[in-house]
């Protein structure tokens, strides 16, 4: 994985990068939306990606950097065969718009029919003017809809545009996984940081029936993310809506904002925003951890850390002593605990009436020496512990742990 | 970027020799591939749609009814077909004496991949004039022996392949797999066209991803939309070849390496393949004249004249 610099190509562009990466005005965020091999949705999901980020407030600007066969104008219903207009100076192209989306592609310039013959360089050439000859105003988040596969394009792509960071989307099977799992490796290859994984034509639930059928497998992309160590963003539906939505122009986030499907888009999209307005490389991988044996200890990176870092989001744990648990968080924050103090703060079901937030654990009944036997990353925002009493279905967000510093609910040695 | 020699170091020993590994092709000149009486393409305008599948089960088709089948994975960059077929990979290639490459054999399939070569997780990050120089060894450079049938999966339109083949080999005919939805229509059509301008005879259309049957209920839903597959044949007269359902079974099957022609031989996807398989015969063997659809679209009657001889 790239280091911490890297992460923020366009904020440091010296460092390390290799000469030929442009600086992008006014463009704050360039995300590149990847596949390993094509026809897993890519740009289905760019389209709806975009729309869902618009959504969650950002301008937003498309390329259809799939040159070889551009698809999204038909999704999109923007007319094809038609180049893009140029300002008055003549210096750069006026990208289309839909639905306050601005859009460029070369099915703009082809038209339908016309086969994209192209040859690798020629087609590095079009892609570089398609990013940088665009008026594309001020955006927030530009989406590259790039062609599938981990050749010239994408190459020459990932090395000469400061990317913020790439999606990479999949399917849940097997050879599709493998295919995703080379496309990860070279954007890693060429220093672009992973926004995570997001698996599309997930469960199909039979409009007949209401039961569920795994046609492309099961459970891929999250297997993927948790062996690679990036993060699962999440799963979309296959759902003939999607795809009848697509054909007729009309992405099912704006077409049907209530759909299963559409949720799955916002809430990836918040996801993104996230890590991109956050500070991505500080966040953990997901860790198992043995708290005797010291094995699958997460990360401490204090230069992780940043004033403006979030105070919720922890970067770092580690065993300060048998009994007392350190976090690092985000804004640069310590906190150690007492781990029987974490232990009597357990929200679990068991442990705290639901309804009233009554404490259903009575603090004697816990032992002295209780100790964590593993601590278990859960998503980006909690962990789990397993107790040597047995005990172990308490989840503490990161939001709670945090608060439980804050009140002083807890004794805190603060080693600040 | 490093970029990988034109041969694998894998593949032979000395890397003085490697050289002549590599076809002598001469430009402009189309390539007889000896001992072989039917080259197939099968491509699509984009990937995804099933085209490695489609290959292998056509393949497997064409051997369960009688004729001896090879099978070219000519997507060099993304190949997959070694684990449809369960094939080992990491290993260096056999070569004879005289330094041919000697393909795998596998439910009687004789395979060439450059899966066979790298292990599955290596990035494949090739410029495109290594990428060509493998498709050209893959075809010319392998001990095929006798074939009624060489099957080459073509990688999606990435243009670079489709023209190479098509300038330096005999290919009998191309087939074109598509969904049934427009969006990838109209990518078909553009790959028909690409084949066209560069006078590859077209056998047909596979429509892949067809109706979706509930296991649960029996009842048919159109996943991916309907029909597209025919109606494109009939807009571009050129014959329409069969559609293949949308199975959660052939997914599986492909991922275990165990080709659902093989597998479940009287599913119904199998028996569309094998339907496939007679039809194609039929044609190249049937005394059909294959001139390149020169016209399109303008002239559909003239185009569906040449297929009804």
């Amino acid at each position: 994985m790239p280091n911490t610099d890297s992460q923020h190509g366009h904020h440091h562009p010296a460092s390390g990068q290799p000469s030929g990466r442009e600086q992008l005005p006014g463009i704050r965020h360039v995300i590149a939306v990847g596949s390993g091999k094509g026809g897993v949705g890519k740009s289905t999901v760019s389209v709806n990606l975009a729309y869902a980020l618009q959504q969650i407030g950002g301008w937003i600007g498309l390329v259809d950097a799939d040159i070889y066969g551009p698809t999204i104008p038909g999704m999109l219903g923007l007319p094809t065969g038609r180049p893009p207009e140029m300002t008055p100076d003549k210096q750069k192209m006026v990208p289309a718009e839909r639905n306050n989306l601005k859009v460029i592609s070369m099915g703009m310039l082809t038209g339908d029919d016309t086969p994209a013959i192209l040859r690798g360089p020629m087609v590095s050439k079009y892609l570089r003017s398609f990013i940088s000859d665009v008026q594309w105003g001020k955006l927030d988040y530009l989406i590259l809809d790039l062609p599938p596969g981990t050749g010239d394009t994408q190459l020459t792509l990932a090395q000469s545009i400061p990317l913020s960071g790439a999606v990479i989307v999949t399917t849940p099977q097997d050879v599709s996984l493998k295919i995703a799992r080379r496309g990860l490796r070279m954007f890693e290859t060429v220093h672009v940081p992973i926004l995570g994984i997001i698996e599309n034509m997930s469960t199909f639930t039979c409009p007949h029936c209401g039961k569920a059928t795994d046609i492309f497998r099961h459970g891929g992309g999250e297997r993927m993310s948790r062996e690679l160590g990036v993060p699962f963003l999440g799963a979309i539906p296959l759902d003939p809506e999607i795809v009848t939505c697509g054909d007729e122009g009309r992405p099912i986030v704006l077409d049907k904002p209530r759909s299963v499907a559409a949720e799955a888009y916002l809430a990836i999209a918040t996801e993104i925003a996230g890590r991109l307005e956050g500070h991505p490389t500080a966040a953990l991988k997901p860790f198992q951890w043995n708290w005797d044996t010291g094995e699958g200890e997460p990360a401490w990176v204090e230069r992780g850390a940043r004033p403006a870092g979030s105070r919720t989001t922890a970067i770092g744990f580690r065993r300060r002593d048998a009994r007392t648990l350190s976090v690092l968080w985000e804004d640069g924050h310590q906190t150690d605990f007492d781990v029987r103090d974490l232990r009597l703060a357990c929200r679990c079901a068991m442990c705290l009436e639901e309804m009233s937030g009554r404490p259903l654990l009575d603090p004697k009944s816990v032992r002295p020496d209780v100790t964590p036997r593993t601590i278990t990353s859960v998503g980006h925002y909690a962990v789990q512990f397993t107790w040597n009493d047995g005990h172990s279905t308490g989840i503490y967000s990161f939001e709670h742990l945090r608060a439980l510093d804050e009140r002083g609910a807890v004794e805190v040695a603060e080693d600040v | 970027m490093s970029e990988e020699l034109p041969v694998d170091p894998a593949i032979g020993n000395a890397d003085k020799h490697q050289r002549p590994l590599a076809p002598s092709l001469r430009a402009g000149r189309q390539q007889r591939l000896p001992g072989i009486r039917h080259v197939i393409a099968v491509g699509s305008g984009k990937e995804g749609v099933g085209n490695s599948t489609v290959s292998v089960n056509l393949a497997c088709a064409l051997q369960q009814i009688g004729g001896r089948t090879g099978l070219v994975d000519a997507d060099v960059l993304g190949p997959s077909i070694t684990g449809m077929l369960g094939l080992s990979t990491g290993q260096p290639l056999e070569v004879t004496g005289h330094r041919k490459i000697i393909p795998a054999d596998r439910h009687n399939l004789k395979v060439i991949s450059r899966g066979m070569l790298t292990k599955n997780d290596d990035p494949a990050i090739l410029r495109a004039p290594i990428v060509s120089t493998y498709q050209n060894m893959f075809m010319a450079s392998v001990q095929w022996g006798n074939l009624d049938y060489l099957i080459v999966d073509l990688p999606p339109a990435t243009g670079d392949t489709r023209l190479t083949l098509a300038r330096n080999f005999s290919v009998s005919g191309a087939i074109i797999v598509t969904t049934p939805q427009d969006v990838s229509l109209e990518i078909a059509r553009r790959a028909l066209r690409m084949l066209e301008m560069v006078q590859v005879p077209l056998l047909g259309i596979v429509e892949n991803m067809s109706t979706f049957t509930c296991r649960h209920c029996g009842q048919d839903t159109d996943v991916f939309r309907l029909g597209g597959g025919e109606r494109m044949s009939r807009q571009l007269g050129v014959p329409f070849l069969g559609a293949i359902p949308l199975d959660a079974d052939i997914v599986r099957s492909g991922d275990e390496g165990r080709p659902i022609v093989l597998e479940q031989p009287k599913s119904q996807a199998a028996e569309a393949y094998l339907a496939i398989a007679r039809e194609l015969a039929g044609r190249l063997d049937g005394g059909h004249s294959f001139e390149p659809l020169r016209a399109l679209g303008g002239d559909r009657a003239a185009a569906q004249g040449a297929e009804d001889v």
